[in-house]
């Protein structure tokens, strides 16, 4: 049986493998002990893996760029670490990428054996990978090219013969390298951001499949289960809000909040939020909970509707960026077309948060005259014409016509389209923006521009803080500290596999402790004491800020700087709608002084380069070379 | 004496049953090793999962063809594993009526519910009630 190797950590497998899919082979190495220690796991292993196995000036879509799969410590165990990350050279941003998935699959491949593994080179012919009990086969592919998502997990379940099996697949988009490809696991479950799934395209692996029939050893298992009694007894308690509505409880609150971004982010509020909010979902569509691995959560939304063109049908979703950023944002405020075009983005392969930027960007340009019918391929891109944007999605993933030039993210679109079009494309690195307008929180603001892989809400969810907590919205004191902290926060999160809806409880220090059996502290922020920073293991400064750094360097040594830092132009010069008339701007020396006081927390100089001081003080050795 | 009810349409495949199952028995986390499983079958592009438990039946499949005597009548339902006289025919395994009775892959040793001493885990773990004890009877 043995899913872990003889001399492994507690807590992890122990192996990791290497598939170079020219040269179809595939290696095992045993699991570095200072990798798991000092990254923790899933996103921290991602980033790690990375900056040691990406050249530096590669082609994102060159079979160079390695795609990575890490799971972290805690998945697999029944403690609510269901995540597995992808790493790779985003073909959106040129930068450094992560992106994480939930659900059964890195369950399953830790379960399969196996912490991590590093996918090189490009197949002569489509292949997919089948991992499965310490092996990994590369199995031919050539009959699930051109297939969509759903139908390549249903065809690969029916040729291995096991209905429990778990497929991350892409879909015509991945294949067609759009640059927002995503990765569809489990056919709900998305590594979304960033184009990971044009990755995979051009390495022509169309998936990745795993089942696992292993075990994980833990260090001190007593103490785990005690702990663990612990810790589902609290989730369980906290857990009924999200269970009620899932994440579309913040369709109303963000609405409420003046946030909610409407017509490719000029206004805050949307007249139409009360159709496709939660309390609608949980009324008109027979709403039912469902969930990921070892997770009593369960905060995703199984509905059910009925659609002019698609008729009756379920599907797990939307969550709430997409149906903010595929709704209210291209001004659509039906909630059975917003599960549609989810449903689509799912099945063939698109990021349904830059899908729903990318369009409401075209809907701008084509309110403003800037593109006409006669370049849209004769679409009619008004605010909230659903037809026109599944229409489009599908154009999109083919690369057909416009679509063709919208699978390039806003940013190269709008470069090419030229004129006017680039102040309209709201990203930030090349990534396209989330559910949320920074106007009306600053922290928001900075956290936007200083995420490492582009526009991102998951590295630091300031809301919280600045709406429902104790800070101001627009007060800027204390704002970098809390950026930076929920930003080391996350990634240590992340790296142990928990998911932001759970969060870092103070007593996943001790989990990881009795799962590991290091020493693992917990380490609070100096301005904002209460706010749970970062882990400490062994005595070694935090692993979430190590990580953070990491990705700086990373994408430092690639030629990004201070300049990549900022917002889409609108939001210096354009006051945010509301309810009651124009709202608040943010003003560009603000901003700036909010990145000075950034960098000197970060201990990264005023182009924002991290120091060497500090590039050494989280003993990444290998950037001190690269940068200095 | 408890039992174990199943409301499959309850059920959202999150696994924290056999996990906490395979914990509490094994000191390990492996859904194989548990003593229930999920059953996950695909119907109009989703999943029904069904949990499949021990049905603690009065006259056991899985004692009735142990040629050994390692798996002897529990009372009140169900069986108890004798150690050591499990020769790993793997009888009962082939026997057993919801296929739950597995032999454990390292040592020879069937793998049968015993219930947790009346307090199972996987109930105590299932967050929508998809598994719950009764006392046995009833529920007919």
């Amino acid at each position: 049986m043995g899913a872990q190797a003889a001399n492994a950590i507690s807590g992890y497998t122990g192996t990791v493998f290497f598939a170079d899919l020219g040269e179809k082979t595939v290696k095992t190495f045993p699991l570095d002990r200072a990798l798991a220690e000092n990254f923790l796991g899933t996103r921290g292993f991602a980033a790690k893996l990375l900056y040691d196995y990406a050249p530096a000036g590669l082609d994102p879509l060159s079979p160079e760029n390695p795609l990575i799969f890490a799971t972290g410590p805690l998945t697999g165990t029944a403690a609510f670490g269901p995540s597995g990350y992808f790493g790779t050279v985003s073909p959106l941003t040129g930068g450094y990428l992560d992106s994480g998935v939930r659900g059964h699959l890195a369950a399953n491949v830790k379960l399969a054996g196996f912490d991590a593994f590093v996918i090189t080179g490009k197949a002569k012919t489509p292949v997919y990978l089948w991992i499965t009990d310490g092996t990994v086969e590369i199995r031919d592919a050539a009959h699930l090219w051109g297939k969509d998502a759903f139908e390549t997990d249903t065809i690969i379940k029916k040729e291995i013969g096991l209905p429990e099996i778990h497929v991350a697949a892409i879909g015509p988009a991945g294949e067609n390298l759009v640059r927002y490809a995503c990765i569809s696991s489990d056919l709900y479950r998305q590594a979304g951001r960033g184009g990971a799934g044009a990755v995979m395209g051009s390495k022509n692996l169309k998936a990745i499949a795993a089942k696992g029939n292993g075990a994980i050893l833990l260090s001190r298992p007593d103490d785990f289960l005690r702990l663990l009694k612990e810790l589902q007894l609290k989730i369980n308690q906290d857990a009924e809000p999200l269970r009620s509505e899932g994440t579309l409880w913040l369709v109303d609150s963000m609405n409420r909040f003046g946030l909610l971004p409407t017509r490719n982010f000029r206004c805050g509020v949307f007249s139409g939020s009360k159709q496709i909010d939660g309390p609608y979902a949980k009324k008109k569509t027979g709403k039912r909970n469902a969930g990921c691995f070892a997770c009593s959560l369960m905060c995703s939304n199984r509905v059910t509707v009925s659609s002019a063109r698609y008729g009756t049908f379920s599907i797990e979703g939307p969550e709430y960026e997409t149906t903010a950023l595929l709704g209210p944002n291209c001004g659509l405020g039906n909630f059975e077309e917003i599960t549609s075009l989810n449903r689509t983005c799912d099945r063939l392969g698109i990021d349904t948060m830059s899908a729903g930027v990318v369009i409401s960007f075209a809907m701008e340009l084509y309110e403003r005259g800037i593109i006409t019918k006669t370049d849209t391929n004769g679409f009619d891109l008004s605010w909230g014409n659903a037809e026109a944007m599944e229409s489009l999605l599908d154009n999109i993933a083919y690369r057909k016509g416009f679509g063709g030039l919208l699978a390039e993210g806003s940013r190269l679109a709008a470069k090419i389209i030229g004129g006017g079009a680039p102040k309209y494309a709201m990203q930030v690195k090349g990534m396209e923006m989330p559910g949320y307008d920074p106007r009306g929180v600053i922290g928001m603001a900075l956290a936007y521009a200083t995420a490492d892989r582009g526009a991102c809400h998951l590295r630091a969810w300031t809301i919280y803080e600045e709406l429902m907590g104790s800070l101001s919205p627009q007060a800027t004191e204390g704002k970098a500290a809390l950026v930076s902290a929920r930003q080391n926060r996350k990634a240590t999160m992340d790296s142990l596999g928990i998911c932001e809806q759970v969060g870092l409880l103070p007593i996943f220090a001790d989990l990881l402790s009795s799962a590991v059996g290091w020493d693992v502290r917990t380490q609070y922020n100096d301005v904002h004491k209460k706010l749970l920073e970062d882990f400490q293991i062994n005595g070694a400064p935090g692993v979430g800020a190590r990580i953070y750094t990491l990705t700086r360097a990373f994408n430092t040594k690639r030629g990004f700087s201070r300049k990549d830092d900022t917002l889409p132009d609108r939001f210096f010069h354009e006051p945010l709608l509301g309810a009651e008339g124009p709202g608040p701007v943010i003003h560009r020396d603000t901003f700036e002084s909010l990145l000075d006081d950034y960098y000197r927390i970060r201990g990264w100089d005023m182009d924002g380069k991290p120091t060497k001081a500090t590039l050494e003080k989280y003993g990444l050795t290998q950037a001190v070379k690269d940068l200095y | 004496m408890t039992g174990l009810i199943v409301d499959a349409v309850k059920c959202t495949g999150c696994m924290l049953c056999v996990l906490n199952c395979s914990f509490q028995k094994e000191k390990i986390f492996s859904p194989s090793l548990a003593r229930l499983k999920i059953v996950r079958t695909e119907a109009d592009g989703y999943w029904n999962f069904t949990p499949t438990v021990c049905r603690l039946c009065d006259f056991p499949a899985c004692v009735e063809v142990c040629p050994t005597e390692a798996l002897v009548p529990r009372p009140g339902g169900g069986a108890l594993v004798i150690s050591d006289l499990c020769i790993g025919c793997l009888k009962c395994t082939e026997a057993c009526p919801e296929g739950v009775c597995q032999v454990h892959p390292d040592y020879v040793d069937p793998m049968v519910c015993d219930f947790c001493g009346g307090d199972p885990s996987c109930a105590k773990a299932c967050p929508t009630g998809a598994i719950t004890t009764i006392s046995k009877g009833k529920d007919k």
